[in-house]
């Protein structure tokens, strides 16, 4: 099934798919209203994105760096070449220390290596502690964007499923009381937890130090809890030093929400005392990606959703119809590299407007990645019908002969294009009409006017 | 080859050169006029308070708090004679610290738990407080991260206003896992 088919399930429902098209835009303006509170902000993206691209130059030595520092201040560091070890390395971890009640703060590494439903079928009970990771946990469905999990549900579906599975009252709808009620639910489960997943926004490479960024203050309370927290970071997390940090931190929950910063910006220096601090860096591919000349700026996300939040695709879609652990802009990058065949058609949920270029705050050049992949994914044959129609398209603009033949033809069908285009494209014609087709073609029009000039 | 050498010597595979190119210039950032009058209205914009008192006044300002939000199992550590921690620190209902440099362009004020039990009571208390020195208040995260030493901190965390959601619907809820309310007193 293509992003477009899976998009028609969205916006089935048009009044969730319109509140979710505002409700992300609505985003995407506190984020603009942040930047222009910083003068220096252009300066700062264009620092950010040198930073990430010095850093990728010389990233086995970076990671090295932070492993020796990290190791020096009490952390144990280990490594996954894919996702199947860092789910073995950490079901071990909990194994050893008898631990089967796990809190998780947010993390969509944890999730692109499918650790919930891993853990679950070795008899672990893990809770997502993320007010919408857990929403989303629940229903038993992955986060539909990266920042904001459950945005594309509304808080009816929030109250009816909160009745189910934490007996709130039947048609309990608002959200202060239904977020009082997931505290109560999940303060209960911080306090019995038995050891703490978090993922990393930030490794620093100089400390060897990490920093994880919430809002909700859940990567602190299962870190401060219990006695072992593990840590799974992807290969790019790693920073060079705190003075490059700073630069992150600036721009990280301004694109993400239009906060200055997140309410909690925690940083971890070797493991709580009396506990243990596990820190799993998980490859999964991303050497792959750095390999790609024209992919491996990609890298360079800090998961912020910026790209999410101001793409018209993903406002009016939502994010499950990437059917990709990460949705939007970037996911449409990031997941097609890997797999061409089965995403084949996310380069195509792309209106090539530029705008995710535009707010990026690492200037990630993503949607000229997304026109080149087309051409990728076309020139690996994974789209042949794309390509017989771009044969036909060149023989037809070859021949001016044929070409002409070709306009009056269609100019005969023009009558029949409103119904036809109903039937084909109905959502786009479902609120907007054809515009009448002129008498005669635009050649016609050329010659006769040619001819009366002559008359003169 | 262990998991560690294969990472490794796929990423050096595939590690390309950067092209040279000028370091932007970090030569300015952001400052402000009255960093002390930012920081109060940056609080207020994530949710929290600012209270500027004389040195001599924290502890009346803080009593004053206490009947505000009602508490009655209070945990004061900021000045000498703190009242004790109560024994389960998830009952507190207003926990008092000292926080160490704040930010004027996010509300952040830098926290350094002493203890394991101090770190859990900044995240379990209904209600937290903090004291800065006004004298502390940086202009921008730049200078935070110069004036701090968040390495040799152990654990360390810049709390900028209450903990906080909008995972249901995009509405703003205070109080999401973490304190309900956030007061920072400056201490002038």
């Amino acid at each position: 099934m293509s992003h477009g088919e899976r998009a028609d399930r969205f916006t089935a429902d048009r009044a969730r798919a319109a509140w979710h098209d505002a409700a992300l835009w609505h985003v995407r303006e506190r984020r603009d209203a942040a930047a222009r509170s910083v003068p220096e902000w252009e300066a700062l993206r264009d620092l950010a994105a040198d930073i990430k691209a010095r850093t990728l130059a010389n990233l086995a030595g970076h990671l090295e760096a932070f492993e020796r520092n990290a190791t020096s201040r009490g952390a144990v560091v280990h490594w996954a070449a894919d996702a199947s070890a860092h789910n073995r390395i950490v079901l071990e971890l909990l194994r050893a220390r008898g631990a089967t009640r796990v809190v998780k703060s947010k993390s969509m590494l944890t999730e692109e290596c499918g650790l919930n439903p891993f853990l679950e079928r070795h008899g672990l009970e893990i809770v997502d502690t993320d007010l919408g990771e857990r929403i989303v946990q629940l229903r038993d469905e992955p986060p539909s964007h990266i920042v904001l999990p459950a945005i594309h549900l509304r808080k009816e579906e929030v109250g009816e499923l909160f009745h189910a599975h934490l007996g709130t009252e039947a048609g309990l709808a608002d959200p202060t009381l239904l977020t009082a009620a997931a505290r109560v639910h999940l303060r209960e489960k911080f306090l019995h937890a038995e050891a703490g997943i978090t993922g990393v926004n930030f490794a620093i490479a100089e400390t060897g130090g990490l920093v994880i960024c919430t809002n909700e203050g859940n990567a602190d309370l299962g870190t401060a809890l219990p006695p072992l927290h593990i840590a799974c970071m992807g290969i790019e997390k790693v920073v060079p030093s705190l003075a490059d940090l700073a630069v992150f931190v600036r721009l990280l929950a301004r694109s993400a929400t239009g906060q200055p910063i997140t309410a909690y910006t925690s940083h971890f220096h070797g493991p709580r005392p009396g506990g243990e601090l596990h820190i799993v860096i998980v490859d999964n591919g991303r050497s792959d990606l750095l390999g790609r000349a024209e992919h491996a700026r990609a890298l360079a996300c800090i998961r912020c959703g910026a790209c999410l939040n101001t793409c018209p695709v993903y406002r009016r879609s939502g994010g499950h119809s990437y059917e990709a652990v990460i949705p939007g802009p970037i996911g449409s990058i990031l997941a097609p590299v890997r797999d061409p065949e089965r995403h084949r058609s996310l380069p195509y949920a792309c209106t090539m407007c530029g705008s995710c270029t535009n707010v990026c705050p690492v200037k990630i050049d993503l949607h000229d990645q997304l026109l080149r992949l087309r051409t990728e994914i076309v020139t690996a044959g994974h789209l042949p019908g794309r390509r017989r129609a771009s044969r036909l398209a060149s023989l037809l603009l070859r021949s001016p002969a044929l070409y002409a033949a070709t306009g009056r033809v269609a100019r005969r069908l023009g009558r029949l294009l409103p119904g036809l285009a109903k039937r084909i494209a109905a959502p786009w014609t479902s609120s907007r009409g054809l515009p009448d087709l002129p008498k005669k073609t635009f050649r016609e029009q050329i010659s006769s006017s040619e001819k009366d000039l002559s008359h003169r | 080859m262990s998991d560690r050498d294969i990472v490794l010597s796929r990423i050096r595979a595939a590690t390309r050169p950067v092209s040279s190119r000028d370091t932007p210039s970090a030569a300015s950032w952001l400052t402000f006029d009255d960093p002390a009058a930012r920081f109060a209205e940056v609080l207020e914009s994530v949710g929290g308070r600012a209270v500027a008192v004389a040195p001599a006044a924290l502890t009346t300002g803080v009593e004053q708090l206490v009947r505000d939000v009602g508490a009655d199992r209070v945990w004061f550590d900021v000045a000498q004679g703190g009242i004790e921690p109560p024994a389960v620190v998830a009952e507190l209902q207003l926990y008092v610290a000292r926080g160490g440099i704040a930010v004027a362009e996010n509300a952040a004020v830098w926290v350094v738990p002493q203890t394991i039990r101090h770190r859990e009571a900044l995240l379990l208390a209904e209600h937290v407080a903090l004291a800065v020195e006004r004298r502390t208040i940086v202009h921008n995260m730049h200078e935070a991260y110069a004036s701090i030493d968040a390495a040799t901190a152990g654990f360390g965390f810049f709390i900028s206003g209450p903990s906080k959601t909008a995972d249901i619907e995009q509405a703003l809820v205070i109080g999401a896992h973490g304190p309900r309310s956030l007061t920072v007193f400056v201490v002038t």
